[in-house]
C-alpha cells in the first residue's frame, strides 16, 4: 500500500467520523422516531390510492421485517435496495456508485455524503441499512440456533363497546342470523428468529362475532397460521413450511399477498418481489399454505411452491331438485366467520396450487419462467351477468409467464408476458430512465385481456383483479437539489369488456401531482393533488335507458410534518376533496387534522394522537388518512359524514423485555343517529375501539 | 349530412371542447401535449408569433394532421418566416375541414425582440367558415403573444388569440372563440427539456398540457405528452439534420383513438 492511499483512508475515516459525531449530536436532539412512525410515514405514501379496504397488514409486515433484517449497505446487490420501496432507481444507483468508488461504507451516516439523497429519505435509510457483517452462523445445530434465537410474543385484546346489531340476544330466540361470539378481537403472534436464517411462527386470531374455544371455533382461533422459514442453506435460498407467500416477475402470472399500487412514490412502478416470504399477517385468504423453497445454482435459480388450502366460499351441494352440480360461485374474502351462514362457508372447498419459477440472472439482467397450476375439488361457476362472461370457470386453470429485467446503459427495462389455459394473454411492459442526475421518469404499457384468468396475481394495474384492462402510466420525480421535490403521474386505462357496476367498456385517467419541501431530516410538507375521472353506471330508475357518466373526484392535500422540541413532533394536514358527476352533482369533503407525537428522552414511554374534524357531503366525497396504531397492526378510518374523531396510543416500555401499546379512539358523529348497517349496525352516533398489546420478547 | 353527424358527435362528445381548428400546429407541439406557447420553431406564427423573432434565416414549414385517422378531420398548414433587420415577420396560412366545412385561417406576424430577455408579438389574420357551399362567413381577428427567458434554462410564453371577441362574420351572433395560453418550458439539461402550459377558452374548462423531449441523439429525439379536456396521450419523434426537421407525432384519444401528425420545416437559402 503506498503512502498516499494510506494517507487517503485516514482522512476518509476522520470524515466520517466527524460525520457520525455531527450525526450523532443531532440526533440527540432530536430523539429518533419509533419504528412505527417510520413505517406509518411510508405506508401512507404507499397507499395514496386506496379507495377500497384492502387489508395492509402483510405489506407493513414487509416493512416491519426490513427493519428487524437490515439489509447490509456493503453487501446488498441493487435487487436488494429494490425490496425497500420507497427508494428511487437513482438513489440506488448513487449509493452503490460511491461504494465502489469509496469502498465500503464505514458507517451508515457516510450516506450524508452523497449529495443527491434528501434528508427525509436518509432518515427513512438509516432504519433499514446497517454495515454490520452479519454473521449467518449457519453451520449450528439446529438446537443450538433455537437456544440463541429471539423470541416474540404479542397479546392483542380489542373491544368497541358499543354494541352492533347482530350481537343482540333475541335475534337467536327468533331463528335470524346473528353473531354467535363475543364482540371482542383476539389476536396472539409469537416469532422465533435466529439471525436471518432460521424463523419459525404461529399466528392466530379471532375476529370480532366470532367464537373462542367453542362452537365452530372449537380450537380456539378461528384464524391459525404456522409458519417454520430457513433461509441461505447451502444451495438452498430459502425453504417454507407452513404459510407463505410466493410471486414471481412482474406478478402478473403469480403472485400472492398485497403489493403497492400507484402511490405517491411514482417512480415505484416496477415490482420487486421476494420469491417466497414466510407469512405471519392476518389475512385470511391472500397468502399459501404448504410448502417452498428456492434451490440455486450459479446463476441459475429454482424455485418450487405447493399448497394446499381450504378456502371459504358459498359452495352449495345439488340435491335432487335442483337442476345443477355441486358448486361455488364465489370465495369468502373477509375472513370473518360469525354467522350460521358464514360458518357454513367456512373452508369449504379445497384450493390446490402447485408450480414453479426458474431465473436466469446475471450482473445486471434477469429472465424468468413461471408456470403455476390451480386445482378445486369443486367447480367454480361465477353468475351469468354480462359482466362475469370472462370469469374463471371449472376445477382447473394453468397460468405459463416469463419476465424480464435488465438494464441498456442506465434504463431499466422491466416485464412479464403471461397467459391462462384459456388461451388468454397478458403482457405489462415498462422502463424507469433516468434523464438527468435530477429528473427521473418511468413509463409503463399494460394489456391484460378480458378473458385472463389467474388464481392470485398481483400486477401493476388500475383495477385489483389484474384482468381487462389497457393502459398506458408514466412517472416523472425532479429533484432540483436536497430540498425540494416534484412528482407527478398521470395514468390512463381503459376495460373492453364490463366490469363490476360498469355496464360498458369503460375508461379512466387518474393524475397525482406534488409538490415537496424537505427543510431538515424530520420534517417535511408537501401539497398533493389528484384527480380520477372515470365511467361510473348512470344511477338506477333515472333514465329510460342506462349508459355509463364520468364521475370525477378531486383531492387537494397540504400536509406538514414537523418537530417542535426535541421531544414532540406533529403532523398537521387540510384537505379537500371534491366529486362530481351528471346526476349527483358537486359533493365536497373536508378533514383537518392535528397529531402530536411526545416521546421521553429514554424513549420507554410515547404518546402519540390526534384529533381530526371532518365534514364529508357524501360518500362519494370521502377521504383516508392513515393513523398510527400498535405495533403490527394498521389502521385507515374512512371519513364521511361529520364530526370528530381523536384517537391516542400509549407505548409504554416496562422492560426491555416486555412492551405495551394502549389506542383508544373515538369518532363521535354530529349529523347521523346509526352507524353501519345490518348486523353491523350501531344505535347511536359514537364509535368507538380499544386496543390493549403487549409484547414479551425472550 | 353523414359528415355533419360525425363532426357533431366529435364535438360533443368531449362537451364542445373539440375545437380542433384553434387546437396548436406542428407534430413537435402535438408530441408533448400539444403544448406550445414556450417553444420557438417555425409554426410558432400559429402558436405565439412572438417566437419567431430569434430567427435569422428564410424558414418554411409544413404540417398536416388527420384527426382521428379521419380524413375528413384534416387540417394542412404552411408557415414562413422571413427575418428583415428591423423586425421578424411571419406569414401562415391553414385549412382544416373538407367540401362540406371547413374553415381557413390567414395570418401576417409581426415579431421583434425588444431585450435579450423578451420578444413580442403580433399576428393580423383573416378567418372563414364555409358550410356546406352555400353558406360562407369571415372576419378578421387579432392574436397576440410574448416570450421571456427569466433565466437561461426557462422560457415562458403567453399566447392570447381573439382578443376583441371578433364574431364569425359582421352579421353573425357567434363569436370566434377567445382564448389565452401561458406555459413555461425547462431545460432540465442539454438533453432533456419539459414543457408545461394551461389554456383558458371563455366558458369552456380549463385545460393542461404537459410533456418531456428527449434529445436520445444528436439527430433524434423522443418525446412523451399528456393533455386533458379532452384526455389525449401523445407520443413523438424528431429528426433533425442541420436546419431540415421532420417531426412525427401519434395523439391518443380513449375513445375515438389516433390522430397522426407531419411537420416539417426548412431554411429556404436567399
Amino acid at each position: 500500500m503506498n503512502n498516499s492511499f494510506k494517507y487517503l483512508l485516514i482522512i476518509r475515516a476522520v470524515f466520517v467520523g466527524l460525520l457520525v459525531l455531527f450525526y450523532i449530536t443531532l440526533s440527540a436532539q432530536t430523539t429518533r422516531e419509533s419504528d412505527g412512525k417510520v413505517i406509518a410515514d411510508i405506508m401512507e405514501r404507499l397507499i395514496e390510492n386506496t379507495e377500497s379496504t384492502v387489508d395492509y397488514t402483510d405489506l407493513q409486515d414487509q416493512l416491519e421485517n426490513y427493519i428487524q433484517h437490515k439489509l447490509n449497505i456493503n453487501t446488498a446487490t441493487q435487487q436488494d435496495f429494490q425490496k425497500l420501496l420507497f427508494l428511487s432507481d437513482q438513489t440506488i444507483d448513487a449509493i452503490i456508485k460511491h461504494r465502489i468508488q469509496f469502498g465500503d461504507f464505514l458507517s451508515i451516516y457516510e450516506l450524508q455524503s452523497i449529495e443527491s439523497i434528501d434528508e427525509n429519505t436518509l432518515y427513512q435509510l438509516t432504519y433499514f441499512l446497517n454495515v454490520d457483517e452479519g454473521i449467518t452462523q449457519n453451520n449450528l445445530p439446529f438446537f443450538k440456533k433455537i437456544a440463541m434465537g429471539k423470541n416474540v410474543l404479542f397479546a392483542l385484546h380489542e373491544n368497541e363497546f358499543k354494541q352492533r346489531a347482530g350481537y343482540d340476544k333475541s335475534l337467536s330466540k327468533q331463528g335470524k342470523e346473528h353473531y354467535f361470539g363475543s364482540p371482542y378481537r383476539y389476536v396472539l403472534k409469537y416469532r422465533f428468529t435466529f439471525s436471518n436464517s432460521l424463523s419459525y411462527g404461529f399466528t392466530g386470531e379471532k375476529d370480532m362475532g366470532e367464537q373462542f374455544f367453542q362452537g365452530a371455533q372449537k380450537v380456539g382461533f378461528d384464524f391459525n397460521s404456522f409458519y417454520l422459514f430457513f433461509k441461505n442453506q447451502n444451495h438452498f435460498k430459502t425453504i417454507a413450511l407452513g404459510d407463505f407467500q410466493a410471486n414471481f416477475g412482474q406478478g402478473l402470472t403469480f403472485g400472492t399477498g398485497i403489493s403497492a399500487r400507484k402511490s405517491a412514490y411514482v417512480m415505484n412502478a416496477r415490482r420487486n418481489f421476494e420469491n417466497i416470504r414466510a407469512y405471519h399477517s392476518l389475512n385470511e385468504n391472500e397468502f399459501l399454505r404448504g410448502a417452498a423453497f428456492t434451490y440455486q445454482i450459479k446463476s441459475v435459480e429454482f424455485t418450487g411452491i405447493f399448497s394446499y388450502k381450504y378456502i371459504s366460499t358459498n359452495y352449495r351441494e345439488a340435491d335432487t331438485l335442483s337442476n345443477f352440480d355441486n358448486n361455488f360461485s364465489s370465495i369468502q374474502l373477509t375472513g370473518l366467520h360469525r354467522t350460521s351462514s358464514e360458518i357454513i362457508n367456512k373452508d369449504n372447498v379445497l384450493q390446490g396450487i402447485y408450480g414453479g419459477h426458474i431465473k436466469y440472472a446475471g450482473a445486471n439482467y434477469d429472465f424468468g419462467f413461471t408456470a403455476v397450476n390451480t386445482f378445486y375439488d369443486h367447480s367454480f361457476q361465477p353468475g351469468n351477468k354480462p359482466y362475469q362472461l370472462y370469469n374463471f370457470n371449472g376445477r382447473y386453470l394453468s397460468n405459463f409467464g416469463v419476465d424480464y429485467n435488465f438494464y441498456l446503459r442506465n434504463i431499466n427495462f422491466f416485464g412479464e408476458f403471461s397467459s391462462s389455459s384459456n388461451i388468454a394473454f397478458a403482457l405489462v411492459s415498462g422502463m424507469t430512465i433516468p434523464l438527468h442526475q435530477t429528473f427521473d421518469m418511468v413509463v409503463l404499457y399494460r394489456n391484460y385481456a378480458k378473458n385472463y384468468q389467474t388464481t392470485f396475481n398481483n400486477p401493476f394495474a388500475e383495477n385489483s383483479d389484474g384482468r381487462n384492462e389497457e393502459g398506458f402510466y408514466t412517472g416523472i420525480s425532479f429533484k432540483p437539489n436536497a430540498l425540494w421535490a416534484v412528482n407527478s403521474y398521470v395514468d390512463m386505462y381503459r376495460s373492453s369488456w364490463l366490469r363490476y357496476l360498469v355496464d360498458a367498456p369503460s375508461h379512466g385517467v387518474d393524475f397525482l401531482a406534488e409538490l415537496q419541501f424537505n427543510p431538515s431530516k424530520s420534517s417535511q410538507f408537501y401539497v398533493r393533488f389528484k384527480n380520477e375521472v372515470k365511467n361510473i353506471n348512470t344511477p338506477t330508475n333515472v333514465e329510460v335507458v342506462n349508459y355509463l357518466i364520468e364521475a370525477s373526484k378531486k383531492i387537494i392535500r397540504l400536509n406538514a410534518n414537523y418537530k417542535i422540541s426535541q421531544t414532540l413532533a406533529a403532523v398537521s394536514r387540510f384537505e379537500v376533496s371534491q366529486y362530481e358527476d351528471l346526476f349527483l352533482g358537486n359533493k365536497t369533503g373536508t378533514l383537518i387534522f392535528q397529531d402530536l407525537i411526545y416521546t421521553t428522552e429514554l424513549k420507554e414511554l410515547q404518546f402519540s394522537g390526534r384529533i381530526a374534524v371532518f365534514s364529508i357531503e357524501d360518500y362519494t366525497a370521502r377521504i383516508y388518512a392513515n393513523e398510527t396504531d400498535v405495533l403490527n397492526q394498521y389502521s385507515v378510518p374512512l371519513y364521511q359524514n361529520s364530526g370528530v374523531r381523536y384517537y391516542l396510543v400509549v407505548h409504554y416500555r416496562f422492560t426491555k423485555k416486555v412492551d405495551a401499546w394502549v389506542k383508544y379512539s373515538q369518532t363521535t358523529y354530529n349529523n347521523v343517529n346509526t352507524i353501519s348497517t345490518g348486523l353491523q349496525q350501531i344505535n347511536g352516533n359514537i364509535l368507538s375501539d380499544l386496543r390493549v398489546q403487549l409484547r414479551w420478547s425472550f | 349530412m353523414k359528415q355533419l353527424f360525425l363532426i357533431l358527435l366529435i364535438v360533443c362528445i368531449d362537451n364542445g371542447q373539440a375545437q380542433t381548428v384553434f387546437d396548436p400546429i406542428g407534430a413537435e407541439a402535438w408530441s408533448i401535449g400539444a403544448a406550445s406557447v414556450s417553444s420557438q420553431n417555425v409554426f410558432s406564427v400559429f402558436n405565439n408569433p412572438s417566437a419567431i423573432s430569434d430567427f435569422n434565416n428564410i424558414n418554411a414549414g409544413i404540417s398536416s394532421e388527420q384527426r382521428f385517422s379521419e380524413s375528413k378531420l384534416s387540417k394542412e398548414s404552411i408557415a414562413f418566416v422571413l427575418p428583415t433587420k428591423f423586425i421578424n415577420v411571419g406569414l401562415s396560412i391553414n385549412h382544416f375541414g373538407y367540401t362540406l366545412f371547413n374553415q381557413q385561417k390567414i395570418s401576417l406576424s409581426l415579431a421583434k425582440k425588444l431585450s435579450k430577455q423578451f420578444s413580442l408579438g403580433v399576428s393580423f389574420s383573416y378567418f372563414e367558415t364555409n358550410i356546406s357551399e352555400q353558406n360562407h362567413s369571415g372576419n378578421f381577428l387579432g392574436e397576440l403573444g410574448l416570450l421571456y427567458q427569466p433565466f437561461s434554462k426557462w422560457h415562458l410564453g403567453i399566447f392570447i388569440f381573439n382578443p376583441t371577441q371578433s364574431k364569425y362574420a359582421d352579421y353573425s351572433y357567434d363569436r370566434i372563440p377567445t382564448f389565452a395560453r401561458f406555459g413555461v418550458s425547462y431545460a432540465v439539461s442539454d438533453k432533456v427539456r419539459f414543457v408545461t402550459e394551461t389554456e383558458q377558452i371563455l366558458n369552456q374548462k380549463i385545460v393542461l398540457r404537459g410533456g418531456i423531449k428527449y434529445q436520445i441523439h444528436k439527430i433524434l429525439s423522443l418525446s412523451l405528452g399528456v393533455a386533458n379536456n379532452p384526455v389525449f396521450l401523445t407520443f413523438g419523434t424528431g429528426i433533425k439534420l442541420k436546419n431540415f426537421k421532420v417531426d412525427f407525432a401519434a395523439s391518443f384519444h380513449q375513445v375515438l383513438g389516433i390522430s397522426p401528425h407531419l411537420s416539417i420545416s426548412f431554411p429556404v437559402n436567399r
